[in-house]
């Protein structure tokens, strides 16, 4: 009916700013947005146009970058390029389902103990400083080599890892949530509690999480490839870029076999992280009130 | 509204009592308790508006929200409509709560950001049992009430101002066609521009759907056009109570006279004879009251019997109580 029936749900009280902080902020978005985009679109169309097999040998041992090998070939002769590329297919779903994972578990377990307290939350909140207390490395390189190596346990050691930071985030924004008015007039109106954990808790309570987790998975990625690089993570001849380290750093001279894997880390961590900070100024509440 | 009703009053509040644990320092485990509102009794007919008024911290808000069970009361009895509330399961006391509503002080706070106004004035509706185009149709018809306008449904609530977001927490209050609404200091968020017009709505809503009403406030002179009777509390108790007539014509019990004596009065004529009664001091904590009468402390009458005896809440005439060994009128 109105023209401003159409404002954006994920507001908080007051409208949003169209512009961030300062114009280098913009530029750092705008390279986060397009990096990100750019390592999406090679995730998605890589196998119609990549120049080679990542697992094939082409060319000879260790070859220089040329225009046949961009970023030159390895020591099992395959292209370093072609391999680079490919690694996107490994770290970056391993990296968002981590994520994914560690939000709905965290949000799940956190809400519950910041909403109802009691019993609740004393056993998750214990089991958070729990594995809280531990480097988040050295806890997902004991869990990982518990599972033993592979990709696949990589990820559960990291979930491990990670669902502990937002359950912990949760709990303490759902608290503040809790005691505002519109929570008494919920309950005020006979709403149940499990309507007004849904309704008016949980979507106020999002926003830092949402941020959060921007920023974390450049994290993620770093500590994948990490896990990758230790030998806990991907095995030796899948195109992971922490495994890719591993092979290039036994090679000093031809530098080209580690260098690419470690550009494609760089740019997608630091990527992420201008997103999540950009997303942080877009939306953050306590920057507004 | 005749105070002297045959039928049982709506609502009936017994020795209402509220304690919180407060606890000295984290490390030790001993606490204390603070008592918010110690025995507090009154009545209030269908129709009629009760005020509770006091200066803030003396455990009006607290009151309110026991007997909505909005906290959950340490003792004492509130029934409603002959129902004892503080006795209600939690299922029970859901769906009890259609009978009676709150209106909050903040309208910023008490409205849910991420919901339309039409979400939020339809949710009770919701949570009773309405279906989807029930909801609209209610909501619109309420926003109308409150003279907001249907087409204010669609908008979220960061798009109104201080007062026309009360008017959505009315609304909301409304939605369910209570018996009694709880206003917790209601106009006391506002400009005071913004304060008459949304007092003049509650008395319209008052006279037209016959609700009742418990008003908290912490100023006289917005309660004298909103209530049949006040209720006057210090530290979590009341002192005095009357028809707001006779309160403001004749007070009884010291404070009300400094309260009173504390507004302005529109009057420039009346004004200038009017003697301010300035307490010192700060009322004493509630986690350690004097004895005897609570406000001997800052009390001008005070004897050494107010330091003994705790006064009473007697009749000193028809509708009119006060708890004083040495009232106004004595």
């Amino acid at each position: 009916m109105s023209l401003l029936s159409t404002a954006p749900r994920l507001l908080v009280d007051v409208a949003p700013r169209s512009t961030w902080k300062s114009p280098w902020k913009r530029v750092t978005v705008i390279a986060g947005m397009t990096v990100t985009s750019f390592w999406l679109v090679v995730l998605i169309t890589l196998s119609w146009w990549a120049p080679y097999k990542p697992l094939d040998a082409v060319g000879g041992r260790l070859q220089a970058p040329s225009w046949h090998h961009l970023f030159g070939t390895d020591a099992l002769s395959r292209d370093v390029f072609t391999r680079t590329l490919y690694g996107a297919r490994q770290t970056l779903p391993v990296s968002v389902g981590v994520i994914v994972c560690a939000v709905t578990i965290g949000t799940v377990l956190g809400s519950l103990a910041g909403f109802f307290g009691g019993w609740i939350e004393s056993v998750v909140m214990r089991l958070v400083d729990v594995t809280l207390a531990f480097p988040p490395i050295f806890l997902a390189m004991a869990v990982a080599a518990a599972l033993g190596p592979g990709l696949q346990n990589a990820f559960f050691a990291m979930v491990i890892v990670w669902w502990p930071i937002y359950a912990r985030l949760i709990r303490g924004q759902v608290q503040a949530v809790k005691h505002r008015d519109h929570i008494q007039a919920a309950v005020s109106i006979g709403a149940t509690r499990w309507r007004i954990l849904r309704k008016h808790v949980l979507p106020l309570s999002f926003t830092p999480a949402l941020i959060n987790a921007t920023l974390d998975l450049g994290q993620v990625v770093i500590l994948t490839a990490t896990l990758s690089f230790l030998g806990l993570g991907a095995k030796p001849p899948s195109p992971e870029w922490g495994a890719m380290i591993t092979d290039g750093a036994q090679f000093f001279y031809q530098w080209w076999v580690a260098v690419a894997p470690g550009i494609a880390i760089l740019t997608v961590a630091m990527s992420f992280n201008f997103l999540g900070d950009g997303l942080r100024d877009a939306l953050d509440v306590r920057a507004k009130r | 509204m005749t105070s002297t009703s045959i039928e049982a009053p709506l609502v009936q509040v017994r020795d209402l009592v509220k304690e919180f644990e407060v606890r000295r320092s984290s490390w030790r485990t001993q606490a204390t308790t603070l008592q918010a509102v110690s025995g507090v009794s009154f009545d209030i007919s269908a129709g009629e508006a009760l005020a509770l008024v006091g200066e803030s911290g003396c455990g009006k808000s607290t009151t309110a929200r026991c007997v909505l069970r909005l906290t959950e009361p340490t003792s004492g009895s509130v029934r409603f409509d002959g129902v004892e509330l503080t006795e209600l399961s939690s299922g029970e006391l859901r769906k009890a709560r259609k009978r009676f509503q709150m209106v909050f002080q903040d309208p910023y706070t008490s409205l849910n950001p991420r919901m339309t106004v039409g979400e939020i004035v339809g949710e009770p509706l919701l949570v009773h049992g309405a279906n989807a185009a029930e909801q609209l149709a209610r909501a619109a018809e309420l926003l109308e009430q409150v003279q907001l306008g249907a087409d204010a449904a669609d908008r979220y609530p960061h798009q109104f101002s201080g007062g026309q977001r009360q008017r959505v927490g009315i609304a909301r209050a409304l939605a369910l066609s209570p018996d009694l609404i709880a206003l917790d200091e209601p106009v006391s968020a506002l400009d005071v521009s913004i304060q008459a017009e949304i007092i003049r709505l509650l008395q319209h809503l008052r006279d037209e759907l016959g609700l009742a009403f418990l008003f908290i406030a912490h100023d006289l002179s917005v309660v004298r056009h909103l209530s049949h009777r006040v209720a006057v509390m210090y530290l979590g108790k009341i002192v005095e109570v009357a028809r707001t007539a006779d309160l403001y014509s004749r007070p009884a019990h010291p404070y009300t006279k400094a309260l009173l004596s504390a507004a302005p009065i529109p009057d420039p004529l009346i004004e200038r004879d009017r003697v301010r009664i300035v307490l010192t001091g700060d009322p004493p904590t509630p986690v350690n009251p004097p004895s005897g009468c609570r406000f001997r402390t800052r009390c001008w009458r005070a004897e050494s019997l107010c330091a003994e005896v705790e006064p009473p809440l007697i009749d000193i005439a028809e509708g009119h109580k006060v708890a004083c060994h040495f009232n106004l009128w004595s």
